[in-house]
């Protein structure tokens, strides 16, 4: 019985890191430039198809095929904060710029459908083979993804708090207007935040690729879960964001385990009730009335 | 002076009278002039969905953004089914009875959920979209996941010394429809107008302000909340009769972030023409795109991000008549500047 | 320009589609042959869905350079109008009303969502194929629709055969999405443990979140409980596979096997080798040795379009029950077509021989269900082994006993 509440337990964390590194693009996307961006799930799967794409037909290792995507990613996001969501930022848009961001979810949905068609498609194993502890085993792909993922997430974070960029991230977040007077040119601080965020997309699917399946759908599928995570961390909070994931894994691992068909209403039964007692989430503010 | 401005005033109304008049004669003739039933069908789905896109306006201009308004236009459809085919009332019954019950679970759930503010509130009632198609889907008494088939029209309509009217053919629908919808209308714009509807337009401008004033702000919040779920009950109770059959899959939050869509693009600063025409867009549009087959939905995503880039006050910023009494976005912008502050770290 | 006057432009634009939409349409030009136009509800925004309408528009393709479908004394060119289901029910339900009033079209084939737009159909009767997993929707107050898949009377078939042929098996571990296809199929594999056996307890019947990447949990269960078998159906060819590949990562050493069919290309790129080895399942037609004709022509005219054939699933094969019917009965008259597919038609499809079955178990004694034979295989050193080959008949005594028929 240990051993299983263990194995659970360590499943529902590496469920959840799944979900973590998606959370800290999607809240930096969010905080900064204040874009609804449902249609980060995309940049997740466009990730995923790229690695596949460089990978079987343009015969690049994995290892460099990574970083493609990621950059790749980053620019495609970067042009559509250019060509869309800059005109949108305003704060009286902002039920506009929802709505553009359920449209481009819409449009590159089934553009990839489209273009990379319907067989699903995988990427060779990076990492086969099986770590066993004490009667809890772990894929090594797995493993690889979690550590993998924790690397990116610290970037992340010191970017955020340490590098000059960061600063002016946090500034953006702030209060945008009192940026601008400081000096900081804001819309090129979005245009950044945007590029990174899909860029950490794009790393997440990418890192993702070999150890499930790639499909069109797998960006739909994912965001409202991404979504839950911040909702449950908190919306300032990267801290939050990782916290978040691992509160999901946890709770839909165990839920799955023990309640079987109920437990997708227990998670949100269980968000339900966290958020109601903590409205701003987990680490997030508790005063909600600006 | 006085009599001067009673007299304009009067002749104002006597404009709009007519106005009204005319638009309620030319609705009405619609569907015999259109001819295919195909597009007599897509007025009426579009009728429904404005007045679904109206609750959401309802609720968003006491600061509330909704995302479970699928939700309970399921429990009004499915409220309709039940009484009808279990217990076997006529769809005359099951209609109020929907919307009551349905403005039940509203006060029931709302109690709860109106309490948390602004973002809190999106949240939970995205909660509350996400698991409706979960919790209908898992009563099998209703059905379940399969749903439920063979919902009866509503109940023909016996008059004096005239056939009665059947509910089978497209027309007796499409005047059901027309006939719910002004009686949503005329609600909703009677409650604006009343002393509630100043509450509300107090509450969505500084809900701090009004609570200092001495408003029960969330007693209103409540009231918006279960008028508004209960509009969307009224519309799920036909909605279950006119199509004849109902699964949750209808019911998600997809469903929902459409209706807003709807509502978005027709301006929110207005009772009902907002969600009329952004519901016809939005209806017609893909209908017309299908030549398209798979690439329509690209092209309808192109379509909504230039409109919304271009007129991202909605269709109705291009009528600025009236000064607008009501600052649509006040509510909004709160929120979105919250967003902007919590992230301190 | 400003803004606005841009903004004026889309919406005049906007109004102007709308407005020419409304404008009556009509697509009956002169045509040099005899048409017959059916109407086809897929969603278009997955892979099964693109799969199923570009297989049916191909098989159209291939009856008309036959010079078109024989009814009777005359000849058809076949025409499919397709329309996206979006798989929801108001989409869908927009789709049918237009195929039957602007299309006119009387025969429809249809997806999943066909419970949204079947009263329409039947008000105006037309006769309808579609995907239909649940008991229920085979309704005897249904006049004009028929089941286009045998996803209802395979499971009784496989489950049946594997529970008789390897009774050394106690159990089974049962993995299924928590959707509306898993929540169909589950009570259905809880009857077949029943009347077949292996059990089925209540805790060895596992759900997940439909839209999951991970199934660790899956592993997990299947390495706990230590189930005799194993087997993952309904989430699809990703999910399915994923969840084979879970259990085996995590250790499971029972018997994988499936009632549906596993396809050897697919699954080999999303489980390891190792994992599949020895699984036992049903196998897809065009993988088979030989091919049934239709499936063998199938695959040539998909390998003549789209270079290579990879896909696997996809229900391509309602055209073949459309068509049959229609061929058979000698008539485009919804009513005969109806009347013929109900008493019992037989045909060949892509998957062999095939006859329409009547279901007393939900009170209808017309034959609208689909029973095909079914092939079953194992895959021994990476390659399929065919295990058995059943006959309808064969399939037909499993599902007699399974739906209770007298």
């Amino acid at each position: 019985m240990i051993s299983t509440l263990g194995q659970l337990i360590v499943d529902g964390l590496v469920t959840g890191f799944v979900y973590v590194i998606l959370a800290v693009g999607l809240l930096l996307i969010l905080s900064v430039s204040r874009i609804f961006f449902i249609a980060y799930g995309q940049f997740y799967m466009l990730g995923a198809y790229i690695v596949w794409g460089s990978l079987t037909l343009l015969k690049i290792p994995y290892f460099l095929s990574l970083p493609v995507a990621v950059v790749a990613t980053g620019i495609v996001g970067a042009l559509c904060y250019q060509y869309i969501f800059r005109f949108i930022t305003d704060k009286d848009q902002f039920l506009a710029n929802i709505v553009a961001a359920i449209a481009l979810m819409m449009i590159m949905g089934q553009a990839a459908l489209l273009v990379f068609g319907t067989i699903s498609r995988s990427v060779p194993p990076v990492f086969p083979g099986i770590i066993s502890v004490a009667n809890i085993s772990i894929p090594n792909e797995k493993l690889a993804l979690v550590i993998l993922t924790l690397i990116i997430a610290i970037a992340a974070f010191i970017v955020y708090e340490k590098m000059k960029i960061g600063r002016a991230m946090r500034a953006v977040a702030l209060n945008s207007e009192a940026a601008t007077l400081q000096g900081v040119k804001t819309g090129r601080v979005c245009l950044a935040t945007m590029a990174f965020g899909c860029a950490l997309a794009g790393f997440g699917g990418g890192a993702m690729a070999p150890v499930y399946v790639i499909y069109p759908e797998m960006g739909s599928n994912i965001i409202l879960s991404v979504l839950l995570v911040i909702m449950l961390g908190g919306m300032g909070s990267m801290v939050g964001a990782v916290l978040g994931g691992l509160v999901l894994g946890i709770t839909l691992v165990f839920g799955q385990y023990f309640l079987g068909s109920m437990a997708q209403v227990f998670l949100f039964v269980v968000v339900g009730i966290i958020i109601f007692f903590r409205p701003g989430g987990l680490l997030g503010n508790t005063e909600l009335e600006v | 002076m006085a009599t001067q401005n009673w007299r304009s005033k009067k002749g104002l109304k006597h404009g709009r009278l007519s106005l009204i008049v005319v638009a309620v004669l030319i609705l009405a003739a619609l569907p015999f002039v259109i001819g295919s039933p195909y597009y007599v069908h897509l007025l009426i789905v579009a009728g429904m969905n404005a007045v679904l896109a109206m609750t959401f306006i309802m609720m968003l201009r006491t600061g509330l953004i909704s995302l479970g308004i699928a939700a309970f236009w399921g429990v009004g459809a499915y409220a309709s089914a039940a009484i009808v085919l279990k217990a076997g009332l006529s769809f005359w019954i099951a209609l109020p009875g929907a919307t009551i019950i349905t403005a039940l679970v509203a006060w029931g759930i709302g109690y709860v959920v109106v309490r948390n503010t602004g973002f809190s509130f999106i949240i939970l009632t995205s909660v509350i979209g996400m698991v409706a198609g979960l919790v209908f889907g898992n009563i099998t008494w209703l059905g379940g996941f399969p749903g439920i088939e063979y919902i009866p029209p509503p109940h023909q309509i016996s008059l004096p010394f005239l056939p009665p009217i059947l509910f089978i053919s497209k027309i007796p629908n499409y005047f059901l429809m027309l006939v719910l919808f002004f009686l949503v209308v005329i609600s909703f714009q009677a409650l604006y107008t009343s002393s509630t509807g100043r509450a509300w337009m107090a509450i969505g401008l500084n809900p701090h302000l009004a609570a200092s004033k001495g408003v029960n702000v969330l007693r209103y919040r409540l009231a918006a909340f279960v008028i508004a779920s209960a509009a969307a009950g009224l519309e799920g109770s036909f909605y279950a009769h006119y199509i004849g059959s109902i699964n949750p899959n209808a019911f998600n939050i997809f469903k929902t972030i459409n209706v807003q869509i709807f509502a978005i693009l027709g301006g929110v600063g207005s009772v009902f023409w907002g969600p009329v025409i952004g519901s016809l867009i939005m209806t017609f549009v893909p209908e017309w795109l299908r030549i398209a087959k798979e690439v329509e939905p690209i092209l309808t995503g192109v379509l909504l991000i230039l409109l919304v880039i271009f007129l991202p006050g909605g269709v109705l910023s291009l009528v600025n008549s009236r000064p607008r009494q009501w600052k649509p976005f006040a509510g909004i912008a709160r929120i979105a500047g919250f967003m902007r502050k919590s992230s301190t770290e | 320009m400003s803004r606005k006057a841009v903004g004026t432009i889309l919406l005049v634009f906007v109004a102007a589609l709308c407005i020419v939409s409304l404008a009556p349409r009509s697509w009956a030009a002169d045509q040099p042959t005899k048409t017959l136009k059916i109407g086809l509800i897929m969603f278009l925004g997955w892979d099964l869905g693109v799969d199923t309408a570009n297989g049916i528009e191909l098989m159209a393709e291939l009856v008309n350079k036959k010079g078109g479908l024989q009814v009777g004394q005359e000849k058809y060119r076949v025409e499919i109008i397709k329309y996206d289901s979006k798989f929801t029910p108001e989409t869908a339900r927009a789709a049918a009303e237009r195929l039957i009033y602007q299309d006119k079209v009387k025969f429809i084939i249809g997806d999943e969502t066909a419970d949204a737009w079947v009263p329409v159909t039947e008000q105006n009767k037309v006769l309808v194929v579609a995907i239909l997993p649940a008991p229920q929707q085979l309704d005897p107050r249904n006049h004009y629709l028929f089941n286009g898949t045998y996803l209802q009377t395979q499971m009784p078939t496989l489950w049946g055969w594997f529970a008789k042929t390897y009774p050394q098996i106690k159990n089974s571990m049962q993995v299924f999405p928590d959707n509306k296809i898993g929540h169909i199929r589950a009570p259905l594999a809880k009857k077949c443990a029943a009347v077949f056996g292996p059990a089925l307890p209540d805790d060895y019947l596992i759900f997940y979140p439909p839209e999951a990447t991970d199934m660790s949990v899956v592993g997990t269960k299947a390495k706990t409980l230590k189930a005799d078998s194993f087997a993952a159906t309904g989430g699809g060819i990703q999910s399915d596979a994923l969840g084979y590949k879970a259990a085996w990562q995590a250790g499971y050493k029972g018997q994988m096997w499936s009632f549906v069919e596993v396809s050897e290309i697919l699954e080999k790129k999303i489980i390891p080798m190792e994992a599949v080895e020895g699984m036992i399942s049903g196998q897809f037609a065009t993988e088979r040795d030989p091919m049934p004709l239709p499936a063998k022509e199938f695959v040539e005219g998909w390998t003549a379009k789209y270079g290579k054939y990879e896909q696997q699933g996809g229900f391509a094969d309602m055209f073949t029950v459309m068509t049959e019917g229609i061929k058979q009965s000698k008539s485009i008259d919804p009513d005969k077509v109806s009347d013929f597919m109900a008493n019992g038609m037989r045909f060949t499809g892509m998957a062999g021989s095939a006859k329409m079955i009547a279901r007393p178990d939900v009170g209808n004694s017309r034959t609208v269900d689909c029973l095909y034979g079914q092939v079953m295989k194992q895959t021994v050193n990476g390659k399929a082994k065919v295990l058995s080959v059943l006959s309808p008949d064969d399939a037909y005594v499993f599902n007699k006993k399974f739906w209770g028929w007298k």
